[in-house]
């Protein structure tokens, strides 16, 4: 059994409900054996031929035949892909599989003595492939799907992307389908690994992030003013939400029914500032069927029964865990500064959620790179500190109650407080890498990690146990490609 | 004549035969019917970046560039922006795989570019000064 303060609990349902009578508490350690499953993403808000349209568009480009990028753009397809061979060791202990975003399961890896697990090389590597039509010089259709290690198995969650842009007048460009998720200077190059030095996108910045694409548009204006390029940019929709594993074999597809984001990036000569906001509004429940209506049953019993303090906690526990309808408000600012020789981006972004197991926090990076011809070394630091305190058991709910009921009661704030905790972040990381663009489409890249992961940090690194603070040290080589 | 100037009238004709685009000028072309005959290497630079498709005039303007691994099109970027091959190739893998914009065609060398220039007249291209063909009009030097 895992420890108390592992964030992915089994809790089991109980399906007869809670009577209100403190005996018919189900004991927590009996919560844990049991299986809950997502919702799903059919029972999402969203047009049914919007949901259909980006795989199915993806397969008919894809096997459409295409002439290739060579020629005049306009009538053309232009079929290319890219990705990544990934492989990384570490040096925790107990064993615990890294994760590069929370769409990934951890592996059971406290067995294995070796650095490097059975799964090391599934976490960075993917491969995209994207399919265009240029219908007109103003009109395109872009598709892409990126294969890539997540949780889901649902085919909609590997097409990135499927949208017809336009540019109605020369400033105004405009996507409508499903466009990727841009609110952070990284967001549609996530799994890019070529067009970045690092092996990867800073996890304490992006590997939280629940969303890669939205089913709705975009529309952008792009200005140039002595000699700066302002885009302002708007996007808005909904989205299936990306499948989050909350144990081995239960997803939470983290959905949207009202995204809306909204960018303003300036270019001028070699800078880049971007600032973001972005509201999301969750429409999904993490337990609908079984796990957590079995908790929040609970919590709804004790919470009717008006005992002082512990209903009122109780009830405020179960508030924190609703996610159907709860909102998230992210703001952010990002700076790049490329020139020739030297590369230097940094970002800044703080999470607001209105519950505290949602996403809290303020995270930040900032990377420096040297280019010396085909070589590039950089460094990198970044970290992410929690919103919200650690959901603790200052005062046990069973203390001065009857001893039939204690262990109930304590075990089920015990499971409330876990499940809370489950998504706190709170660590940092001190990167040094190397990159090596081998030729005009291939670039190698090592990179070593150091990680301080705090204690009661449990969403990046789920299979921890972090009752006290760790230190992890890992090395990663990747090949990233372009075709 | 002497055996020194022999021998460097000889080296000059070797040197001369062997293609060196990192010493010459470029010339960016377009065609004799565009309505700009000069540009600056911004304009240039953001037509080659994807940052705009339209000539200043608001025309609509076909790139065309050189194969990805020519030393043409290291020694163009360089001149007209000071950036890298590497890195000119890893800011298009983002524009692309973004799908915010796709790369300009390519043509095969500076004869087939001149040859699609001469023929469109909303084209651009760039060529090595000294194969620049008298149908086409420069743009824009770049030494």
């Amino acid at each position: 059994m895992r420890s108390y303060c592992h964030p992915r609990p089994r809790l089991k349902h109980s399906r007869a409900g809670f009577s209100g009578d403190p005996e018919d508490l189900p004991t927590f350690p009996d919560f844990l054996d049991s299986r809950f499953r997502g919702n799903d993403a059919g029972k999402l808000h969203i047009p049914r031929w919007l949901r259909l349209k980006p795989y199915a568009i993806f397969i008919f480009l894809l096997f459409f035949p295409g002439d290739g990028a060579a020629g005049d753009n306009a009538g053309r397809w232009h079929v290319m892909g890219y990705g990544t061979l990934g492989l990384n060791a570490d040096d925790s202990h107990p064993k615990s599989s890294f994760v590069r975003d929370i769409t990934q399961l951890e592996q059971d890896s406290s067995t294995t003595s070796s650095l490097i697990t059975d799964d090391a090389w599934k976490r960075d590597t993917r491969l995209g492939l994207q399919v265009a039509f240029q219908v007109t010089p103003t009109v395109s259709v872009v598709s892409q799907g990126v294969l890539r290690d997540q949780v889901s198995s649902k085919l909609i969650h590997y097409i990135d992307w499927t949208f017809v842009a336009f540019n109605p007048i020369p400033e105004v460009d405009a996507r409508i389908g499903r466009v990727g998720y841009d609110v952070f200077l990284m967001s549609e190059q996530r799994n890019l690994g070529y067009s970045y030095p690092w092996v990867r996108p800073p996890v304490e910045f992006y590997g939280w992030v629940p969303l890669y694409s939205v089913d709705g548009g975009d529309l952008a204006y792009n200005l140039t003013d002595k000699g700066s390029r302002w885009r302002f940019k708007i996007q808005g929709g909904s989205s299936p939400g990306l499948g989050v594993p909350i144990d081995r074999d239960d997803i939470f597809y983290v959905a949207s029914d009202k995204i809306f984001s909204a960018t303003v990036t300036r270019e001028q000569g070699p800078w880049q500032l971007k600032v973001g906001y972005s509201h999301v509004t969750v429409s999904s429940e993490a337990d609908p069927l079984d796990f957590r209506l079995g908790l929040f049953t609970a919590l709804d019993g004790v919470a009717a029964m008006d005992i002082p303090t512990i209903s009122a906690d109780a009830r405020n526990a179960r508030r924190q865990m609703t996610w159907k309808d709860s909102r998230m408000n992210i703001y952010t600012i990002g700076m790049v500064y490329d020139q020739k020789d030297w590369m230097v981006q940094a970002e800044l972004a703080k999470v607001v959620s209105s519950i505290d197991m949602s996403m809290n926090g303020t995270m930040a990076y900032a990377a420096v790179a040297r280019r010396l011809g085909d070589w590039t070394p950089f460094v990198l630091v970044s970290g992410i500190r929690p919103g919200v305190g650690v959901h603790s058991a200052s005062v046990p709910w069973g203390d001065g109650l009857p001893e039939g009921v204690q262990g109930p009661l304590n075990a089920l704030q015990a499971g409330a407080n876990q499940a809370l905790n489950s998504t706190r972040m709170n660590q940092e990381t001190f990167g040094l890498g190397l990159r090596w663009d081998a030729n005009s489409r291939v670039a190698l890249k090592g990179q070593w990690d150091a990680t301080h992961v705090r204690a009661n940090s449990y969403l990046l690194r789920p299979a921890m146990d972090v009752s006290q603070d760790v230190h992890v040290n890992q090395l990663s080589v990747n090949l990233d490609f372009t075709f | 004549m002497n055996i020194f100037a022999h021998h460097l009238l000889v080296l000059s004709a070797v040197l001369a035969a062997v293609p060196n685009v990192g010493a010459a000028e470029l010339s960016v072309v377009a065609h004799p019917q565009n309505t700009y005959d000069t540009m600056d290497k911004s304009q240039v630079s953001d037509l080659y970046l994807g940052r705009t498709h339209l000539f200043p005039d608001g025309s609509h303007a076909r790139v065309i560039d050189h194969p990805r691994d020519s030393d043409i099109r290291k020694e163009f970027f360089e001149k007209v922006n000071g950036m890298s091959l590497n890195q000119v190739n890893a800011y298009w893998a983002r524009m692309t795989f973004t799908g915010r914009v796709l790369p300009p065609e390519t043509a095969a060398d500076s004869q087939a570019v001149q040859a699609i220039v001469v023929d469109t007249p909303q084209a651009i291209g760039y060529v090595p000064d000294a194969q620049r063909q008298p149908a086409v009009k420069e743009m824009l030097r770049l030494q």
